[in-house]
């Protein structure tokens, strides 16, 4: 998680000390465009940008130092452009409505701007930027507020088109994701911009772009809590990303920061932070590998004494090369190259995993590790697949954390009437959840849908406030996403479900471990150990009769007399103080726990498949609702 | 003004006068091809029609010709003609087709030696299988109740075709009217809800006859992809049919609502409910998919009679990156490679048995794995992509870059027996200006035009509409098919051994559209297509200009041509033999575009 505070500190301290270029001090300019148009111009000695707020306060001219081409193309182009997810560019008015704007810093130390303006689905957004003196960093503070009566679900999708240098060649992206650097764009063989356009899997807060060619390159670091994916367009040269969706009450306020650094001279990026920016190549030499690092600092600040150790290790093999240590002294803007060889066999998948060492410019010690992977010399360049059918090589990706501001004396009660909010996914119907629920007593059902976009998956409705979801005896999450929920939103789940509510999880392609609940807050939540891998639907073959277990509770003397089966599941394990209702074939299929004063069931077997011959799909048949509604009414009843 | 002054005024003007009530007292005549498109050994029924509008009977001879190539003719009618005062008479005459390609049919009335009147009009012999060589794009179905059975709907789909066949498109790719383009081709039952809405299987049919009535093929459009809640079961049927993503979801993008109205359909709900319910990407590394999706297209076919399928997107391993049910990476590189061109041969193998005419269009561009599969046979090669060259950022977005694209295209299919076509113009976006420009670029590399068809005009169309200029294009093309794309023709890598060109400021843009082709008889064609260079390098879809006409254009052939023509289309269609003086053509004017065919020995 980012200090923002500190780091922004230490940033302006430290700008007046870097090697700024002469007569680099900040200035802004206001530019009579006719019209009633007024652009801003700000100029610092690193990079030279113009802003049209009167057109989504894009910056529609940038130059660096380095050259004096223009990166933002015609037409198009534009740099820190905003729109909201799930619009998407162009259509998102965001990209294009006027902006007020304010210069709350004219210089000569630094440079504030502000942006703002009201969207049409009343919310407020602005961008405050920070430009500091002779610093290749602006740093951008954006958030929204929802001006409107009800609460609101939105989020912010930063959007970048340029030519890196003012060319379309050789532009390539590099994201930072569980498989490694995933890296598009400029194809060398085909000469055109190729490649993944997104990056669902994030693995930290940071996204960069580089002309090969020239080696200016762009490093963007943001907020990895609330990063929802990376993604170039590789048809329109452009540097995005989209942040969660944020649950907005009434009044209510979403921020967050992020940085864009200017870099010259790095070969590609492996890594970035508010401390160091790295790049790293592995290259055959021989029957030696030589891997270079290339360094530098990053936003907060100049560092000493570095050191880096690095260790090689066979993804396959598991073997481990330590590599000897290297001494890299001072790290400031100027990228410092450091090259280590070493004999290993090289048609195999590798990861280098870095520990670099040293003191920040305050003087504190310093501790970074980040790591490199290769796909080995018969690999496919930086596509990571090792091989048709073979396992990718992932890293867990680190859990993000959230915190919520909670009203005082949340407290739950169940209600005389009880109620329940089914969230429904693709072929919810075959669950038959309102007509059982119905049976078990619920009198009051409200219904929200999945839907899937390009920017993920949301529901069409899900509480906005701690005590509206509190309104709930139950929740049903019917085949839907964590994600789908928000962040926010599997939050109010917990306190809910801590406090006393129900909770009940049903399986399917969008549940469970395909639904991302393992390592979400969600997870926490629930009676059983997500599988490790989302790829967690399992086919039962033979099917897997429903059977009650030995240990269940809820079920306990249940005869299904009907001989249903179950033919693919989500694969679960219970946690210990979890018990299993129903098996199918020997596999957990009906789960019970608690959590906190809540109880929450598990239904990890899903109505994929489908019968054949004499078999029966259980939730055809007379034993499904013999077997959920007994449990539904547990959920709501006193029994323990 | 004296006396004989004012005399000579007053004659002129009686002249001007009776001159006008000659004019309007013309007889005319004009022929119609009962098709389009006629496959070799067809019978073509050329009616020709009469019309005398004058007070007195009109005799002489009645000619019916068919011409093709520059100069070839057969004499399909000549006989006594009489024609009544204000009478209007018809008359057919029968053509055996021959395989000849881009063809003519005119029509002559003599009296004595003159000519009184005479009209042509223009169609293609090709054998079907082999039609993409000469495909013009007419059209793709519409939004909306395009095909609903209400009368005035039927009419609507009649209209629609004979307004495709008016701009010379010759095929037809019906989309958006099945339940899915993967999982339901072929649908039970007489009405379904699609993307846009009812269909009734009655109005689909019509179609299709009004079309072949014309003698227009018509496409399926199918996918690989599928957006109905059909698949949707299917997914949830068979898991692992599926792709799935890295995090595990499957790659479904299900809209709930959607899906439960198609389950439970209900008229009045169309207007919000149509649209994808699902969009789901099926495994092709499994051969069940591909068997599935394949069923569904000869069972299409056998219900509708389609001519052949148009994939958006065909049995690929797409979208890259993604996993199998189990968690295993789909192939990428060749391996995906492999299975690709696998699925493109046994799809194409499989239907051909049962239907060995049927035609493959592919959305692909030339760049895809399974080209040669695609080309094979003469499949068309879409490519949609270049419909953005309005972009500043696009690589044909310059005139030339567009040109280079096309020509790369083309003669990467040609290698392989295949066709290009270019979805472009953008059909949204009409700019008569751009259209002017970019269609001749289009033809002179080789491409076929495709998608901004003539019956996708819309109301909200920015710019009006693309059918005056396409008419007049397309027609042209029509005529000189095989002069376009006939069979072996090469385009010249380095041209200037054949031939040189000369022109004011070297504003005739020439070198990258210069052709060989083999004549009967051992001779053969070289044909240089002439452009006037646009003064703007790249296309400007708010404000392009036409640059202006030129005139001094020289063509000095290395070695003397036997006969050379030059052919245009600015706008009327001409074509006519020129004089050569030791191997130099002159081109008086070059407004925008003039072929000119050389035919020359055969060495």
């Amino acid at each position: 998680m980012r200090l923002h505070l500190s780091l922004l500190a230490s940033c302006l301290l430290l700008a007046g000390a870097l090697a700024a270029p002469a007569g680099a001090q900040v200035q802004v300019q206001e530019l009579a465009k006719g019209n009633g148009i007024t652009h801003l111009r700000v100029s610092n000695g690193y990079f030279d940008v113009e802003f049209a707020p009167e057109s989504g306060a894009t910056a529609s001219s940038f130059k660096t130092r380095y050259g004096d081409k223009e990166w933002i193309f015609p037409g198009y182009g534009g740099m820190f452009r905003t729109v909201f997810v799930g619009v998407g560019f162009p259509t998102s008015d965001l990209a294009w409505i006027k902006h007020t704007y304010q210069i709350l810093d004219p210089g000569p130390e630094q440079v504030v701007l502000e942006f703002r303006t009201l969207t049409k689905e009343n919310v407020t957004v602005y961008r405050k930027m920070t430009f500091p003196s002779g610093s290749p960093v602006v740093r951008v503070q954006l958030g929204m507020i929802n001006e409107g009566a009800q609460s609101t679900v939105q989020g912010l999708w930063p959007d970048f088109m340029m030519y890196l240098s003012g060319v379309p060649e050789h532009n390539r992206y590099y994201r930072p994701s569980i498989r490694g650097v995933s890296e598009t764009g400029w194809d060398d063989q085909t000469k055109t911009m190729t490649g993944t356009d997104y990056e669902r899997n994030p693995y930290e807060g940071w996204t960069a772009a580089l002309n090969t060619s020239t080696g200016e390159g762009l490093v963007w670091l943001m907020d990895y809590n609330w990063l929802k994916l990376l993604y170039n367009c590789n048809n329109s040269w452009t540097a995005e990303w989209s942040y969660d969706y944020a649950t907005l009450p009434k009044g209510g306020k979403w921020e967050t920061e992020y940085d864009m650094i200017l870099t010259k001279g790095f070969p590609g990026f492996c890594h970035a932070s508010p401390q160091v920016i790295a790049g790293m190549t592995m290259t055959p030499r021989g029957d030696r590998l030589e891997i270079t690092h290339t360094l530098s600092r990053s936003v907060a600040g100049n560092l000493k004494d570095v050191r880096l150790t690095a260790q090689l290790r066979g993804v396959d093999s598991g073997e481990v090369h330590d590599l000897p240590a290297l001494t890299c002294g001072d790290l400031t803007w100027e990228p410092q190259r450091q090259v280590q060889t070493i004999p290993v066999k090289m048609d195999q998948r590798l990861v280098c995993d870095v520990e670099l060492t040293g003191l920040s410019a305050a003087g504190a010690s310093l501790q970074e590790s980040y790591s490199y992977y290769w796909p080995g010399s018969q690999g496919e360049g930086f596509d990571l697949m090792a091989g048709a059918g073979t396992t990718t090589y992932r890293r867990p990706a680190p859990r993000k954390v959230k915190e919520f501001l909670k009203p005082p004396g949340l407290a739950y009660y169940r209600k005389p009437e009880p109620r329940m909010l089914e969230c429904r996914g693709p072929f919810y119907h075959y669950f038959r959840v309102p007509e059982l629920a119905t049976r078990a007593g619920i009198s009051v059902i409200e219904d929200s849908y999945l839907t899937q976009t390009f920017a993920g998956t949301s529901l069409t409705y899900f509480p906005g406030s701690y005590e509206e979801m509190f309104k709930q005896d139950l929740l049903v999450l019917n085949n839907v996403t964590a994600p789908s929920l928000t962040d926010f939103g599997q939050d109010a789940v917990r306190e809910f479900v801590k406090a006393g509510g129900s909770l009940l999880v049903l399986g399917g392609q969008f549940s469970l471990g395909a639904g991302a609940y393992r390592n979400s807050v969600l997870g926490d939540v629930l009676p059983v150990q997500v599988s490790a891998t989302p790829f967690d639907l399992v086919r039962l073959d033979p099917p897997g009769r429903l059977m009650v277990a030995p240990a269940a509770r809820v079920l306990h003397g249940l005869k299904l007399p009907e001989t249903s089966a179950c033919f693919w599941l989500n694969a679960v394990q219970p946690k210990p103080d979890a018990w299993v209702e129903i098996t199918a074939g020997d596999r957990p299929f009906l789960i019970c726990g608690r959590y906190g004063a809540g109880k929450v069931a598990v239904v990890a077997g899903t109505v994929c498949g489908e019968p054949v011959g004499t078999q029966r799909a259980f939730w055809e048949t007379d034993d499904w609702p013999d077997l959920l509604c007994p449990v539904l009414r547990w959920m709501l009843g006193d029994t323990p | 003004m004296n006396l004989g002054k004012l005399a000579m005024v007053v004659v002129c003007g009686l002249l001007c006068l009776a001159g006008r009530a000659f004019a309007q007292d013309q007889v005319t005549v004009s022929v119609w091809p009962d098709k389009l498109l006629y496959d070799p050994g067809q019978t073509a029924n050329l009616d020709v029609t009469v019309v005398n509008p004058g007070k007195q009977p009109v005799q002489g001879r009645l000619t019916v010709k068919v011409l093709w190539e520059m100069a070839e003719a057969q004499t399909v009618l000549d006989q006594p003609f009489l024609v009544g005062p204000e009478q209007q008479q018809r008359v057919r005459a029968l053509w055996k087709t021959l395989d000849v390609l881009g063809c003519e049919a005119r029509a002559d009335l003599f009296v004595g030696d003159q000519r009184l009147a005479g009209g042509s009009e223009y169609f293609n012999v090709c054998p079907t299988r082999e039609m993409q060589r000469v495909g013009i794009y007419a059209g793709g179905g519409s939004s909306g109740n395009f095909f609903s059975t209400s009368p005035a709907n039927l009419d609507a789909l009649t209209a629609d075709v004979l307004r495709g066949r008016s701009c010379y498109g010759n095929f037809y790719e019906y989309f958006g009217w099945p339940p899915d383009t993967y999982a339901n081709l072929a649908p039970a039952g007489d009405e379904w809800p699609s993307v846009y809405g009812w269909v009734q299987k009655a109005a689909v049919r019509h179609a299709i006859a009004q079309a072949h009535r014309q003698g227009l093929k018509v496409m399926c459009y199918a996918a690989g992809y599928a957006y109905s809640l059909t698949a949707g079961e299917l997914a949830r049927r068979h898991p692992d049919w599926f792709m799935y993503g890295d995090d595990g979801e499957i790659a479904l993008g299900p809209d709930i609502p959607k899906m439960d109205w198609q389950r439970n359909p209900d008229h009045r709900a169309t207007s919000v409910m149509a649209g994808w319910a699902v969009s789901a990407f099926p495994n092709f590394t499994r051969r069940e998919t591909v068997d599935f999706g394949l069923q569904q297209i000869i069972a299409s076919t056998r219900m509708f009679g389609w001519d052949g399928v148009r994939f958006d997107g065909h049995y690929l391993l797409y979208p890259p990156g993604s996993y199998d049910v189990t968690g295993k990476r789909i192939p990428s590189g060749e391996a995906a490679a492999a299975v690709e061109r696998l699925n493109t041969r046994t799809v194409r193998s499989t239907i051909t048995k049962l239907f060995p005419n049927y035609l493959f269009m592919y959305n692909s561009g030339t760049d895809a794995a399974d080209l040669d599969e695609e080309c094979r046979g003469g499949g068309g090669v879409g490519y949609e992509p270049i419909r953005g060259a309005w972009l500043s950022t696009a690589p044909t977005h310059s005139w030339q870059g567009m040109a280079d694209f096309l020509n790369r295209e083309a003669d990467r299919a040609r290698a392989r027996g295949g066709y290009t076509y270019p979805l472009m113009p953008c059909v949204w976006d009409v700019c008569p200006n751009v259209d002017r420009i970019q269609y001749p670029i289009v033809f002179a590399c080789g491409n076929h035009p495709w998608f901004a068809g003539p019956t996708l005009d819309r109301a909200s169309d920015r710019g009006g509409s693309h059918y005056p200029i396409q008419k007049d294009l397309f027609r042209f093309a029509t005529r000189f098919s095989a002069v376009l794309w006939g069979r072996g023709i090469q385009r010249v890598p380095a041209p200037e051994s054949l031939v040189a060109v000369t022109s004011p400021g070297d504003r005739a843009w020439w070198k990258d559209f210069v052709y060989q082709r083999p004549l009967a008889g051992g001779k053969r064609q070289v044909v240089v297509h002439l452009i006037n260079r646009p003064d703007q390098p790249n296309l400007d879809a708010n404000n392009q200009q036409l640059p202006a006409p030129l005139t001094d254009v020289v063509v000095k052939f290395q070695r003397p041509p036997l006969r050379v023509w030059l052919a245009t289309s600015d706008p009327a269609l001409t074509y006519q033999q020129v004089p050569v003086e030791n191997g130099v053509v002159r081109v008086p004017e070059l407004k925008l575009w003039t072929i000119v065919v050389a035919e020359m020995e055969g060495e």
